[in-house]
């Protein structure tokens, strides 16, 4: 596996060759080749880690998704899911496909990241729990993204802890923590916000206290300062705000799975002169710091892009040009100009993926549309809640696609309070009209969670209060050389990051906080784990903290965590149960009835 | 959730049964869910125009009231359409919207000009 090109004093390559080691060890409890079915979204978190190669070194002679019916060819069978029903019912169907042909094989199930009671009891009523079909678990839970990054890739994580009371997540964060504990040092200080940062904090000292009595703690140095939990229930507002730098835009607009992209790109080059249409084609490109262009522009705001980009090309294109010169050099300097050219290579390669698609961006975001969009959403965040309004019902009228719409409606009653009941009743209205009364269970949704409710008579102006409290609007920003954190959406400041400042600059039990944190809903989470190794204290050490977002956080978040971190001489290392933007946070809570059922004619 | 259950019924009529279940329970915690209690009480009699669905030779059991609307305008019954209006109290800029999307999708650019 490659390193990271970012320098981080803390590696995640030691959890990262930990994933690695345990996916090999259960590679390996099956002799010989095999074949190895996966669940397709699975496919793409193992990806992060694992390379080809590394399957193919323990006898993975050939990959399938666990889709639809085919042949295998191949003793060994190993498929590696989600505990999730559907997926069981697949794998019984192509175990049930390859015994109608006649072939009998070997199989196992591997869990990620355990078996449920109710997966093993659908494999047993379907006759699939024989002795021939072993059953393992992969325990993984924080699963390396970047540098500086590890997800956890649930979906649902969001809707899950706060619509349907699934804890187990948290249980599952809990542990991934105390897994890294083990392998970093038990981390001295937990700090956090919110109920569901309370109760993994519980979890955590509780896990600890159990593998105390085991005897089982490792004694490390620690090599992280401090933990913030951030329950995204405390802030909401951060989400559904549509972010203005290079890798946020990258993700509105087109979408980041895995740390990759696809979108279509003008092909240049190729194009005959005279030839009158530009043709795209569709390119995949890796976004993690190991490409160094991607690395060096990811978290800029967005209009400095363009002048970045020209500087670069310049830079490239000087090196080319000393080939000129090559004649008076030594073989030592040719060799030098030699590997200097390979590595430039990749960069012009990426530098050319990059300026097409930041011609792209641009010529999206500088459309009429997308700029009405935010002059929206600057205003709401700003207290100009009614000028929405107008906007709002048009967008309605039209029919655009719901979850834009619901990112806004949301972000307006978050930003006022609440809506007045006339007003509310009107947009719910017009929603069930426009989208189907079935929208009826979305909208609940989202008056469940207080992210669309009715604004009340009594209580002042919190979210103002909120506002001040945490300096979230800066309407005074450098943009070429942006100073504040509120440069990533050019005006806000995530709420979030405001947070993590105030634990990051030890400000966290000052009374100011505390007032601060007391606008917030849920309990504030301010814990020493006593009995630790000191922290170490190297030359020119900056201090690390570990975030976690329980709930998902957003590319905005991370920049900003990242330029909050060079700002302050601080180090973050970034966690979350998933990486969302406003889109898919509303589509998450999105609630589709399923389609009628079939029935048989009536007689 | 019955609306879940009310729109697994592939019929309009066996939907509008089980919404009307929902609607008892919804009107019993009126503090919070009157709104949704009136929602389906409009959906439910919304199901109950059968004779629409023969104007537009669709199903309706899963079409939005605005959809319905531009099936009827579009199918040349702009008089059901402006009942459906005044029965649902569809505001005149909604309406404005669904008539244009409806003549444009129907090809009548003479009646658009009218606009």
């Amino acid at each position: 596996s490659g390193t990271m090109m970012m320098d981080m004093s803390v590696s995640l390559d030691a959890l990262r060759e930990y994933a690695r080691k345990e996916l090999v060890d259960l590679l390996n409890e099956t002799r010989g080749g095999k074949v190895l079915v996966l669940d397709r979204q699975f496919a793409g978190c193992l990806s992060l880690f694992a390379e080809i190669q590394l399957l193919k070194d323990h006898g993975v002679e050939k990959l399938f998704y666990l889709e639809g019916e085919f042949e295998i060819n191949c003793q060994n069978v190993i498929f590696m899911v989600r505990p999730q029903l559907h997926l069981m019912e697949r794998i019984g169907a192509l175990i049930d496909f390859q015994r109608r042909r006649g072939m009998s094989k070997e199989y196992a199930i591997i869990f990620v990241p355990h078996r449920t009671v109710i997966c093993e009891h659908v494999l047993e009523q379907q006759g699939f729990l024989l002795p021939n079909v072993k059953l393992y678990d992969y325990q993984l839970d924080l699963i390396p993204y970047d540098a500086d990054l590890l997800s956890m890739e649930l979906h649902d994580s969001f809707p899950d802890v706060n619509l349907k009371g699934d804890h187990t997540v948290l249980y599952r964060i809990a542990r991934g923590i105390a897994k890294l504990q083990n392998l970093y040092g038990t981390i001295p200080s937990i700090k956090g916000k919110g109920e569901h940062a309370k109760a993994v904090a519980d979890m955590i000292v509780k896990l600890r206290l159990e593998s105390f009595a085991d005897g089982d703690e490792a004694v490390i140095v620690p090599e992280i300062d401090q933990l913030v939990l951030i329950d995204r229930q405390v802030d909401l507002v951060s989400p559904v705000c549509t972010p203005l730098t290079y890798e946020g835009l990258i993700d509105e607009l087109f979408g980041i799975k895995n740390a990759m992209v696809e979108v279509e790109l003008e092909t240049s080059g190729d194009a005959a002169p005279g030839e009158e249409e530009e043709k795209e084609k569709k390119v995949t490109q890796c976004l993690n710091s190991q490409d160094k262009l991607f690395h060096e522009v990811r978290d800029m705001y967005f209009m400095n892009l363009g002048p970045n980009l020209y500087k670069k090309g310049m830079d490239i294109k000087g090196t080319y040009e000393e080939r000129g010169n090559m004649r008076q050099k030594s073989t030592g300097e040719m060799k030098e100009f030699v590997r200097k050219l390979n590595i430039l290579k990749e960069d012009h390669r990426s530098l050319e993926f990059h300026t097409n698609l930041a011609k792209k961006i641009k010529s999206i975001i500088q459309d009429v549309s997308f700029r009405q969009r935010i002059n929206i959403e600057q205003g709401l965040l700003l207290g100009h809640t009614d000028e929405a309004n107008d906007y709002l019902e048009t967008c309605i009228n039209k029919q655009e696609p719901l979850n834009k719409i619901l990112r806004l409606l949301c972000l307006k009653s978050l930003c006022s309070n609440g809506i007045p009941k006339k007003e509310l009743d009107f947009f719910r209205r017009e929603l069930l009209h426009s989208y189907g009364y079935e929208t009826v269970l979305t909208l609940m949704n989202l008056e469940r969670l207080g992210m669309f409710r009715q604004q009340s008579d009594r209580g002042g102006d919190n979210w103002k209060s909120i506002k001040q409290a945490f300096r979230l609007i800066n309407d005074d920003i450098d943009e070429e050389n942006p100073q504040d954190i509120a440069y990533t959406h050019c005006l806000y400041a995530p709420l979030s990051v405001r947070l993590v400042e105030k634990a990051a600059k030890g400000l966290w039990g000052d009374v100011a906080t505390r007032k601060a944190l007391a606008l917030l809903p849920g309990p504030t989470v301010d814990i020493r784990q006593e009995g630790t190794v000191p922290v170490a204290h190297g030359v020119n050490r900056r201090p690390v903290t570990l975030v976690f977002f329980i709930g998902g956080c957003t590319f905005a978040e991370i920049t900003a965590l990242r330029f909050m971190g060079e700002l302050i001489g601080h180090e973050f290392i970034i966690a979350t149960t998933k990486l969302i933007n406003g889109d898919t946070l509303m589509e998450s809570i999105i609630e589709v009835p399923p389609p009628p059922t079939e029935q048989p004619p009536q007689l | 959730m019955t609306i879940h259950e009310a729109y697994k019924q592939p019929s309009s009529g066996d939907k509008a049964k089980i919404l009307k279940e929902t609607q008892v329970l919804l009107a019993a915690r009126p503090a919070e869910s009157g709104f949704y209690a009136k929602a389906t009480e409009e959906q439910i009699k919304l199901l109950g125009m059968n004779e629409l669905e023969a104007l537009t030779k669709s199903d309706h059991a899963h079409k939005p009231l605005s959809e319905i609307i531009v099936q009827l305008i579009e199918a040349g019954h702009l008089n059901k359409a402006l009942k459906l209006k005044s029965d649902f109290k569809v505001p005149d800029k909604r309406f404005w919207w669904l008539k244009l999307k409806a003549l444009a999708a129907a090809g009548k650019w003479s009646e658009l000009d009218k606009f």
